[in-house]
């Protein structure tokens, strides 16, 4: 009976202590990463043959729940800015896709090995090709930091003695073919859902305006656009994190990087051309 | 030859057994259990964010990191345990020693949930022992109630003893907020145990006469064989339930709570004594041993042993990706129950261990720990008989970890070492000074993909 009072009360103990502490502040899965894990930042052929596949597996996945705008000029103006972007990217060995979806809501999206979806809800908000080329830099940055390979420990199959003799006593078996498609499907839930780790995605925006600057775009873009979305009441995908925070930790990272006052292209007239051209892409 | 079957085993000096254990029951951390636990002298309660979190506190897989995780420990172990002067001043020594794989679990991501599954072995004892002792006085009872002195004799301990326990099933676990997680695992509970005891006395002068009609040369000198086994068959199930909170960052506190509760228990037990002298005699005050019983049929029972609830409390210290301190107490409860007509009483313990981890590299990392094991038999006093041995021990763990992307191989061991008190000849109050010692070698891989 003692023992079960006991129990009982450090029971109590766990059960109300985290309603009365404050939370702590990062996530624990950051922390508890070992330096086995969080150092290691290389990457072989196989992790990017790896990284490639799954990509087109979540690409797949969402070219399965929306539909690709039948624009052709559209597509191929979007793919050029992406394409001049991915000249000057830190991983030449992807080859980007750009893709214009039909959708109401205000967002853009990335897999792993480089296929990149932007709304046609979120070009309607666009005012000029920086714009759009500090969206497409944001999605290109979260596939070449590999956020989500890194978020879902994504990795391909070691062919050492060492790696073979481990996996030999280590039991791996014919499972891994059934991790990978549940790791797709939580690939999916975080690009659609979840959303990035706050963290990422202020990267992605710090990288973002450094690959425009690099490829002659004004890095005002982002800013601007962030701006103006941070002002809309809905509409805007939910996994976008506080714009108020995002902003300002984007204008800090600017401002370090000495390209707040830069004044580049901007291509106001032709992003407008196009647009009328072709009709303004209307969002579903 | 003139035999004797006798309905209760009595003798002195054979009287072995009385309070040693076939297994070690009177220790809670046989063999510890895991790949990264096992370095970190299983302080893992408020860790276990890797497969070895099945076992320690499920609460903590609900962090591990991967698609998916398996992992798998082979140990080899041995341990001694000495009794001194037991018999005419010579020590008897038990000596076991076992290679087994000690764990292998698997977890992977579902929704939200974590699940897994482990197979666990946290005690595991295989003995097969032959000791000779020369003792120039053995004592007999007689018919009459006296004793009997045969002269010196040759004894001849020979004793086989199989103990596994083994752990399996499946886990889950899910975090509730970013600082807070639970986790349960079931596991079935196993154990198996095989003993036999042969114990034989021969005198070197006390001669027997064979036969009605006096003929020197049919005598035989006198002589006494003592058979008994036991075996056990075990079925239970052991829950454990954990939480794991953060109450500030890099801190982590773990809670887990589990009881091993036996459904089902078939005990098979018989004892035989032999014996030319026709002088040899019964007194039942004498307990032989707790293997025995009265006859040479097999007699079969349902009795079940009882097992502590178990309240381990841990803390971790996440100051850098490199370094990692661990530290557990562990509450396990006093108890009582009878098995075979012998009442078993255990003491409340606790136990504490410490650990840490240190990357030396990204490739590389060692870890360390101290840990407890304390007797859960109350203290051997003076003028008590059949009082069972009490040896707390203290002990230390080392493993050196390999990593390459997807995988890790440890290797390492464990010493823990201890003394105490013990009486092993039933019915006699003597006390005899006792050690026990234990090393384990392990080797051990995980792999991630």
């Amino acid at each position: 009976m003692k023992s079960l009072s006991l129990l009982f009360m450090i029971a109590l103990l766990f059960a109300f202590q985290p309603s009365v502490l404050p939370a702590a502040e990062s996530k624990a899965e950051d922390w508890r990463s070992r330096a086995s894990v969080v150092d290691r930042d290389t990457y072989s052929e196989s992790d990017t043959d790896e990284e490639l596949n799954f990509g087109r597996e979540i690409a797949a996945r969402l070219l399965g729940q929306f539909k690709i705008s039948s624009n052709e000029k559209l597509q191929k103006y979007v793919n050029l800015v992406g394409k001049t972007l991915t000249q000057n990217c830190s991983r030449p060995e992807l080859d980007f896709h750009f893709v214009v979806i039909e959708s109401s809501e205000i967002n853009a999206y990335s897999t792993p090995g480089g296929y990149v979806f932007v709304t046609t809800a979120v070009l309607t908000k666009m005012e000029n090709e920086a714009e759009l080329a500090g969206v497409l830099a944001h999605e290109i940055a979260h596939v070449t930091d590999r956020h989500i390979v890194k978020e879902l420990s994504l990795k391909g199959a070691e062919k050492s003695a060492v790696s073979s003799i481990a996996a030999l006593i280590g039991g791996a078996s014919e499972s891994v073919g059934i991790a990978f498609s549940q790791t797709v499907d939580k690939a999916v839930d975080l690009i659609l859902r979840d959303g990035y780790k706050k963290e990422d995605e202020m990267q992605a925006d710090a990288s973002a305006v450094m690959l425009c600057a690099f490829s002659g775009y004004d890095p005002s873009g982002l800013v601007t656009f962030l701006d103006k979305i941070g002002k809309i009441k809905s509409g805007v995908g939910k996994t976008y994190p506080v714009y108020d925070v995002r902003l300002a930790t984007l204008q800090r990272a600017m401002s370090d990087e000495g390209i707040v006052e830069m004044k580049l292209a901007l291509n106001s007239e032709r992003f407008t051309r196009i647009m009328k051209i072709e009709g303004k892409a209307k969002p579903n | 030859m003139m035999s004797k079957k006798l309905q209760v085993a009595v003798m002195l000096t054979l009287s072995m057994f009385a309070a040693t254990s076939g297994a070690d029951e009177f220790h809670y951390n046989n063999i510890l259990v895991g790949d990264r636990a096992s370095g970190m002298g299983g302080a893992y309660t408020a860790v276990s964010d890797d497969p070895g979190g099945m076992y320690y506190n499920p609460a903590g897989i609900a962090y591990s990191t991967g698609k998916s995780l398996s992992a798998s420990v082979n140990a080899y172990s041995v341990s001694n345990r000495t009794y001194k002067g037991v018999i005419n001043g010579q020590d008897w020594t038990r000596t076991s020693s076992t290679l087994l794989p000690n764990f292998f679990g698997i977890i992977q991501p579902v929704g939200k949930f974590k699940l897994g599954f482990s197979y666990a072995v946290p005690d595991s004892n295989q003995e097969n022992q032959d000791q000779s002792f020369r003792s120039p006085n053995f004592y007999v009872y007689d018919q009459l109630g006296g004793i009997k002195n045969w002269g010196s004799v040759t004894q001849v301990i020979n004793f086989n003893n199989k103990n596994d326990t083994n752990l399996f099933g499946p886990s889950a676990a899910v975090q509730l907020s970013d600082t807070f997680s639970i986790g349960a695992t079931l596991y079935v509970h196993k154990r198996d145990t095989h003993a036999i005891l042969n114990n034989t006395a021969q005198s070197d002068n006390q001669v027997i006469q064979v036969g009605a009609n006096p003929d020197p040369s049919k005598d035989e000198y006198a002589n006494v064989l003592i058979n008994s086994y036991l075996e056990t068959d075990e079925w239970g199930l052991k829950p454990i339930v954990g939480a794991m909170w953060t109450p500030v960052d890099k801190v982590s506190l773990g809670l887990a709570v589990s009881k091993t509760i036996v459904l089902k228990s078939d005990v098979l037990s018989q004892a035989t004594v032999t014996t030319n002298d026709p002088d040899f005699a019964v007194n039942s005050n004498i307990r032989l041993h707790e293997l025995n019983r009265s006859n040479d049929s097999l007699n079969s029972s349902s009795d079940k042993r009882k097992y502590p609830y178990q309240v381990t409390l841990g803390a971790a210290f996440f100051p850098n990706s490199s370094l990692l301190l661990s530290g557990d107490l562990s509450y396990s409860s006093g108890f009582e129950y009878q098995f075979l007509g012998i009442k078993n009483k255990r003491e409340a313990v606790i136990n504490g261990a410490l650990g840490a981890e240190y990357y030396i590299n990204k490739s590389w990392a060692v870890r360390g720990g101290f840990f407890t094991d304390f007797a859960n038999t109350p203290e051997v006093v003076q003028g008590g008989t059949d009082q069972k041995e009490h040896i707390d021990m203290f002990g230390g763990s080392m493993t050196v970890s390999h990593f390459t992307k997807n995988t890790s191989i440890s290797c390492g061991g464990s010493y823990k070492y201890g003394s105490g008190k013990s009486q092993v000849q039933g019915g006699n109050n003597a006390i005899q000074d006792a050690s026990s010692d234990n090393w384990t070698i392990f080797v051990s891989s995980s792999y991630s993909y």
